[in-house]
């Protein structure tokens, strides 16, 4: 008994700091956030209180609304393609090879590449008039052109981000890595194909480290907000009027919304709500992903 | 080791060497701090040096503008002492409170006479911008509406130049810039006109005073959204976008601002006034007297001019430095730094007596100025709702007819909606 | 031996199969990584470009003469080092701490039996999936209201209160090590917090080295945050390039930005190359980060 006392005392000694923390930073700008979006507040005057009017605005905001169908459907697409790539490149790149560790860092360093340099290395790639892509289609047939930023604004985005996956590939490397060899040979003899070695095998052995990063990737998907609005902006009011600019509606992630709502239209309390409102869809999102893949999720132990 | 030693080592790594960082001195000093909102471009860090060389008891406190930093100071409570805003969007500071009101002071400092009328952008008196007390003065302003064109992409065009007396009709304006944009292929190879894309409201409230007419009606509280003429300017701008591919637009994006389009001669015509002569002064690939500068436009039967933006500082009405916040405010807009401005030649001074100072040395410099003098009794002060900030109507521009510009939309439907959403905002600010 | 004869033509044609996959792979890779260095060439390619040349249609390919002032300018407009070290400070107040209290809380959430310890981690993991970014707005004027807008102390504050996911991290690291290494130093006498140091942690390196560059990189390459808490000189150098290559009016000196960008992926590149054997060989190696 005193023993399992101790311990619990040696627990909260050793985590009591992360416990105050947690309430400090986290959990009182949370509820001051949510006090907020009980309120309408313009940032200048004393906040006032309005229940949950602000909720109900925003569920008949069809912009709004459309905002959170745009940043689940980029998730969706940004996590599928990411994903996919990086687990075949890991793949790739998991045999000995001349070069390995030099191909294994040229495709991650992209991942390295900070925000604000990315989006100005993109929009220099797939301008229409300018851009790499248009100079080298131009090459081929002067007719030949295509407006990547207007016309599939949310493709030319996420290709950004699959540019950018080097972290994936490597925590698959690691995943694949640790795949036990015998397994893979002892197929390998009974005359399975490479590809369904991959399919039976190292996809169900790499299920854990693949709904990681969907949970991951949700987070990170519906924190974007920069690269959006930059990538289809106007250079000529640079970074200090980013807000005015207005992301293709395709790339009008709720994010934005809440930006917008809170510095250009001042209704911080609205602003808020819907950043609750976002909190919520990817909670929702998640525990749908790990109800829907504890059956198939292989783990070693637990 | 002993353990008291681990437990230090770690104390001291999880806090002293950070705290070692976070200290590098600093020493408590009785001086005044100001907080000052600036562009970095604009006053560079030389010019605050200077000042505070000047008076040794003031340090200014220097932020970046942002307008996003500068609604979530306030909303934090620590506001800066001076910041900048355009002065077209002035009466919505002032009915907030948030801007003080410095007419006594610049009573004191200078002749009142001395001052432009382009300084009414900072005056208002609850109805009219324009009248009432001072909030703050351009720190230099350029009659926005007057236009720059490249006189080869005109004759490439067959189109005659416009007269440096006589301002074209709209429909004659507007068929001009039609001729010279070139899009071929799908590819907009020059744009016919640029623009500002912060302000591109004012064109419209210029436009419609050239009739009598304004933007918003009912004081304010209203899109003036029925009246024919201005749903005609909205149509005007959004089928230039969108048929004509006359100017950068969300369709058409540029990969850069105008300047440098203009340098290349990637657009024929800068609509954007005077401050735009630097411009085509550095530009190195086309010579300066490629270019003429022609009076704006007129709409309606009314020959009108007006500053679109009108940038200028204000100061914040619950500063606790007001005497420091002054200093640095004569220091910057009325005194020595003004003259430095007028003698770059990016504007006109806010100070008449400082317009010796303007830049007259080449045939250019001295042709533009000549064509700025000649407008200048047509100078109206646009009058702007006091219920929404400037940046809004452009913000929610962009937000509503993006969606007409790609074909989700009808335009009718865009331009009703943006009236509704423009007209629930001010509601909300009315409550 | 054998000799029949369509076993060997089968394992040479296997054989021949499994070559010519691996060429078509190493091909492959060849394609991909060459796709992938196209953005960072042509970056390189446009900084030295002048702004015209970047615009001009039809578009070039080649800058007709190489602008390197660009690069001068691009450390010379802003004052470059200044802001690399104030980044660079800013880094080390939240990692150094970050990466000790994260091994702190990780161990405890992985060695320990406690009643509570299943709730607090599931926070620990709820708080992973809360983006930093939308909790900023409330954050701001929390910390405005303790005057710690513009300072340091909040990067502190968040290290020494954990990142969730480094928490997380060390706690799958440590829960896979044998429980009789623990037994065997308790009976020697050593404390808890001892075991932490002076055995899990120095077994622990690629974790650390991963954790470190990991959040070394995410300060170095963050916008919105010190965009929106910091201003003016204490500001890191990824706003002050994006604020600070303009001329009057804020026109944006596009050419002299992305030199600037280019010189600041250089330490970037060396850190990886030369802690690419670290870092990726500790992800590879720490079964920690599974399941």
């Amino acid at each position: 008994m005193i023993k399992i006392k101790r311990e619990t005392r040696l627990f909260y000694m050793f985590v009591g700091l992360w416990i105050a923390m947690f309430v400090f930073l986290n959990v009182i700008p949370m509820l001051y956030s949510f006090y907020l979006s009980l309120t309408s507040y313009d940032g200048l005057t004393v906040p006032r209180f309005i229940a949950f009017k602000n909720y109900l605005t925003l569920l008949r905001d069809y912009r709004f609304i459309g905002s959170l169908v745009q940043t689940v459907k980029f998730t969706f697409f940004n996590i599928v393609a990411t994903l996919i790539v990086s687990l075949l490149l890991a793949n790739l790149l998991n045999k000995k090879m001349k070069g390995q560790v030099f191909f294994r860092g040229v495709l991650f360093l992209p991942y390295a590449v900070p925000v604000i340099a990315s989006v100005f290395i993109w929009k220099t790639l797939l301008n229409r008039e300018s851009g790499l892509i248009n100079l080298v289609l131009g090459m081929i047939n002067s007719k030949l052109s295509l407006n990547l930023l207007v016309d599939t604004p949310m493709v030319s985005l996420i290709s950004m981000f699959v540019w950018q996956m080097g972290m994936s590939m490597v925590i698959f490397l690691a995943g694949l890595q640790n795949i036990p060899r015998d397994l893979i040979d002892a197929a390998e003899i009974d005359g399975a194909s490479q590809f369904l070695i991959f399919r039976r095998i190292t996809i169900p052995l790499l299920s854990p480290l693949i709904v990681y990063q969907v949970i991951v990737g949700i987070m990170l998907s519906f924190s974007v907000i920069v690269q959006p609005i930059l990538l289809t902006s106007s250079p000529g009011a640079a970074f200090t009027a980013f807000l005015n600019q207005q992301p293709p509606y395709q790339n009008f992630f709720t994010l934005i919304f809440v930006f917008q709502q809170a510095f250009t239209n001042q209704s911080f309390g609205i602003a808020m709500a819907a950043t609750w409102y976002m909190i919520l869809v990817m909670f929702v999102l998640s525990l749908i992903l790990l109800r829907a893949t504890k059956r198939f999720v292989y783990y070693e132990y637990e | 080791m002993k353990k008291i030693y681990q437990i230090m080592l770690v104390a001291m790594l999880v806090v002293l060497l950070p705290a070692a960082l976070l200290f590098p001195g600093e020493a408590a000093e009785k001086k005044v701090t100001i907080t000052l909102m600036r562009d970095a471009a604009e006053m560079p860090d030389e010019v605050i040096q200077v000042f505070e060389q000047q008076n040794e008891g003031i340090k200014v406190n220097v932020v970046e503008n942002d307008p996003t930093k500068l609604m979530a100071m306030i909303a934090g409570g620590n506001a800066p002492d001076i910041f900048r805003i355009n002065g077209i969007g002035s009466p919505y500071w002032i009915r907030k409170g948030l801007l003080m009101d410095i007419t006594a002071s610049l009573e004191k400092s200078i002749d009142m006479s001395d001052l432009f009328l382009v300084n009414g952008m900072f005056r208002f008196d609850g109805t009219t911008q324009g009248e009432g007390p001072y909030y703050g003065i351009v720190k230099d302003w350029s009659l926005d509406y007057m236009y720059f064109y490249n006189k080869d992409a005109l004759e490439e065009a067959g189109v005659p130049t416009p007269s440096d007396d006589n301002p074209l009709t709209f429909s004659e304006f507007t068929d001009m810039i039609n001729k010279i944009t070139l899009y071929k292929d799908g590819k907009a190879e020059r744009y016919g006109f640029g623009y500002t894309d912060d302000e591109f409201n004012g064109y419209f409230m210029y436009l419609l005073a050239s009739k009598g007419k304004f933007l918003f009606k009912d004081n304010g509280t209203k899109l003036n959204i029925d009246d024919p003429d201005v749903r005609a300017l909205f149509k005007w701008w959004f089928d230039e976008a969108k048929v004509h591919h006359a100017m950068h637009n969300p369709l058409d994006p540029a990969p850069d601002w105008d300047g440098p389009l203009f340098q290349a001669g990637r657009v024929a015509l800068q609509w954007d006034g005077y401050w735009f002569g630097p411009i085509i002064n550095e530009g190195e690939k086309i010579p300066p007297n490629h270019f003429g500068f022609a009076p704006a436009p007129m709409y309606g039967s009314k020959r009108v001019n007006a500053t679109g933006g009108g940038t200028g500082y204000v100061i914040y009405k619950n500063t606790k430095n007001f005497e420091a916040a002054w200093k640095f405010y004569e220091y910057y807009m009325l005194n020595d730094e003004a003259i430095a401005r007028a003698k770059s030649g990016w504007g006109l001074p806010a100070r008449k007596s400082m317009m010796k100072y303007v830049p007259q040395e080449t045939a250019f410099d001295k042709y533009r100025l000549e064509q700025v003098q000649k407008e200048l009794p047509n100078q109206i002060i646009l009058q702007f709702t006091p219920y929404l900030r400037d940046s809004t109507l452009i913000s929610v521009y962009n937000q509503q007819m993006e969606l007409a510009l790609k074909g989700e939309v009808d335009f009718d439907t865009a331009l009703k909606n943006l009236a509704n959403q423009i007209d629930s905002m001010i509601e909300k600010e009315m409550k | 031996m054998n000799t029949n004869k369509n076993t060997m033509t089968s394992y040479k044609r296997y054989k021949l199969k499994r070559n010519n996959n691996k060429t078509f792979q190493y091909v492959l890779i060849i394609i991909i990584v060459t796709i992938f260095i196209v953005p960072i060439f042509w970056l390189i390619l446009s900084s030295l470009k002048t702004q015209a040349e970047m615009i001009t249609f039809p578009p070039k390919f080649l800058p007709q003469e190489p602008q390197f002032q660009n690069y001068i300018l691009a450390v010379t407009k802003i004052d470059y080092l200044h802001y690399l070290l104030n980044t660079i400070k800013l880094s080390l107040i939240y990692t150094l701490p970050g990466i000790i209290t994260a091994a702190i809380y990780g161990y405890a959430f992985a060695r320990f039996h406690a009643p509570g310890k299943k709730f607090f981690f599931n926070i620990v993991i709820i708080l992973i999936m809360i983006p930093p970014v939308s909790v900023l707005l409330p954050e701001y004027i929390f910390f405005a209201r303790l005057h710690l807008i513009n300072t340091y102390y909040i990067w502190l504050l968040w290290g020494i209160g954990g990142n969730p996911l480094y928490i997380y991290l060390f706690k799958q690291f440590f829960s896979y090590f044998p429980k009789e290494l623990e037994e065997a130093a308790l009976l020697d006498g050593c404390s808890r917090f001892g075991i932490l140091f002076r055995i899990f942690m120095p077994l622990s390196k690629p974790i650390v080295v991963t954790v470190f560059l990991h959040s070394f990189l995410y300060v170095y390459g963050d916008f919105m945050t010190p965009a929106i808490l910091l201003s003016g000189e204490k500001t890191t150098l990824a706003v002050a390039m994006a604020n600070g290559y303009v001329i009057r009016n804020g026109i944006l000196l596009l050419p002299v930005l992305l030199s600037g960008i280019v010189i600041y992926l250089i330490p970037i590149i060396l850190i990886f190359t030369f802690g690419q054997k670290y870092y990726i060989q500790g992800i590879l190696s720490s079964s920690g980060v599974k399941g």
